[in-house]
């Protein structure tokens, strides 16, 4: 183990919120099981004043999963020069078998731990509770992964040695290696890439804007910003990346979270994580349209997700063009290796 | 006013003066400064954060690239076409690696380079050069290292040795 701050403080904040969260799962399971609004038991009771501590607490919880996820790219960032190899985050999160599992089930945490306070706030805009056995089997759901991250991540930062050789971004993502997702990715052409980049995108921006004016189509939207929140990823490493970096070869995602790139990335990620859970949530909800108590206000806070998630796209879409359209980089030629 | 005119005109002249005499100085004396915003072309590190391990290839047109140890430069040189599209090996009119015990720049086909040291650049397992062969024979005794080369014996297959021994 490596005792850095930021190394402490991504485990304590993992051990904090699986702790809370295995608790707070245990009465969400009770809720599942003994819920009954229409009663006056004793229990009944007890759970309904459980549940508003166990919300609030869950709201903070998964709050800092959301920062989780970026204190984690960040320690990966900070924690690459001590590791003779890695120039970024890539190389460090290679030094063992668990950084890149760990990342990936907190990139797939983020988008739940979205969906749950989604669900949390519309819940809460009701007087009768009317979400509350849909949030809690959401919640029963998410915290196996939760757990299972903080185990991961344990094992990532407790088993890393500073004596390991790790492999720089340079060869993870390069277009030549044959194995590896990070390599495939890296070697699909850059140019068709961004033609499908920027035609999904169009077609994403459409359909959330026709459905925040007409309010159909919403399964269609929330369905395309996952899709375009993967081919987002994948763009960035095979495309958008080679115009940050005005370099015809380097493909790397966590170099442009840097300082020497102004810390870019951070900026891209943020939009595009912000602009996946606003456009799912907006689906999510969907169903709930037709409960009594939220008739008034669920409608509204549907579109208000869709359009905070067609504007997150659209401001993802434009700081990626202004990058594209000052580097120095040119794709004239053909990109095949 | 008039003062401060002539002041700047002269300034101006001794600017031209000195690059006028810089110029005629070799590569080796005057380098182009290398910036913040300047990254290996091979694996894309800012290559100010390395000094000690920087390796240089200059271009006919003038263009300079840097690189944070012998390793990826020599994997440009055997990969041109790939690393700056439209710059092969023979348009290359100096190629410089950094000596490590000296620290100074020394021209790369003149250098004694020894490998399988336990001394690791940013990079990993590096080729690290020397001026001469003594150097390089008392850094290779003090550092375990395997054997002494020189420009022409790199080829690729040494290099993938190099990294696949991480």
């Amino acid at each position: 183990m490596i005792l850095n701050p930021t190394v402490i403080a991504n485990l304590l904040a993992s051990y904090v919120s699986s702790g809370m969260l295995i608790y707070a799962a245990y009465y969400g399971a009770q809720i599942l099981k003994y819920w009954n609004i229409e009663s006056g038991d004793e229990l009944q009771l007890v759970l309904e004043r459980k549940t508003y501590l166990i919300s609030t607490v869950l709201s903070f919880v998964f709050g800092l999963q959301l920062l989780s996820l970026f204190l984690y790219i960040f320690t990966a960032d900070a924690l690459a020069p001590l590791f003779v190899g890695a120039m970024c985050g890539a190389g460090t999160l290679n030094v063992n078998g668990f950084g890149y599992p760990t990342l990936e089930l907190k990139i797939l945490n983020f988008i739940l731990a979205g969906l749950w306070l989604v669900l949390n706030h519309a819940d809460n805009q009701g007087y009768d509770y009317p979400l509350i056995k849909k949030k809690y089997l959401l919640l029963v759901v998410i915290t196996p992964f939760i757990a299972v991250e903080t185990v991961l991540e344990s094992f990532y930062f407790l088993g890393m040695r500073a004596d390991v050789i790790t492999s720089c971004c340079g060869s993870l993502f390069s277009s030549e290696k044959a194995e590896g997702l990070g390599s495939e990715i890296a070697s699909l052409p850059a140019k068709q890439m961004l033609w499908v980049f920027y035609g999904g995108m169009l077609v994403t921006l459409l359909s959330g804007l026709f459905f925040y004016v007409k309010r159909k189509g919403g399964y269609l939207y929330a369905g395309m910003s996952l899709a375009m929140f993967g081919i987002s990823l994948v763009a960035i490493v095979s495309a958008i990346s080679l115009y940050i970096y005005e370099l015809p070869t380097h493909h790397c995602p966590f170099c442009i979270i840097m300082q020497d790139y102004n810390y870019i990335g951070y900026l891209l990620y943020v939009l595009l994580f912000g602009a996946v859970v606003t456009g799912m949530g907006s689906g999510l909800l969907l169903p709930f349209r037709g409960i009594h108590s939220l008739k008034q206000v669920l409608d509204d806070f549907i579109g208000k997700l869709a359009l905070a998630s067609v504007l997150l796209y659209a401001l993802f879409t434009a700081v990626v063009s202004y990058q594209i359209v000052s580097s120095s980089l040119e794709i004239s030629y053909e990109v095949i290796y | 006013m008039k003062k401060n005119f002539d002041l700047a005109r002269l300034a101006a002249w001794l600017l031209g003066l000195w690059l006028l005499l810089g110029a005629v100085n070799s590569r080796a004396d005057q380098q182009i400064e290398i910036t913040k915003q300047d990254r290996c072309p091979v694996c894309g590190m800012f290559v100010y954060k390395y000094p000690k391990w920087v390796a240089q290839i200059y271009f006919k047109d003038g263009s300079a690239y840097f690189y944070d140890g012998a390793k990826d430069m020599f994997k440009h040189i055997f990969n041109a076409e790939k690393y700056t599209p439209g710059k092969s090996v023979d348009m290359m009119t100096e190629i410089l690696v950094t000596d490590y015990y000296e620290v100074e720049l020394i021209d790369a086909k003149s250098a004694f380079y020894v490998i399988g040291s336990d001394v690791l650049g940013p990079m990993g397992h590096e080729l690290l050069p020397f001026k001469d062969q003594e150097a390089a024979q008392e850094f290779l005794e003090d550092h375990k290292g395997k054997a002494i080369m020189r420009y022409q014996d790199v080829t690729p297959a040494v290099i993938e040795s190099l990294d696949r021994r991480g």
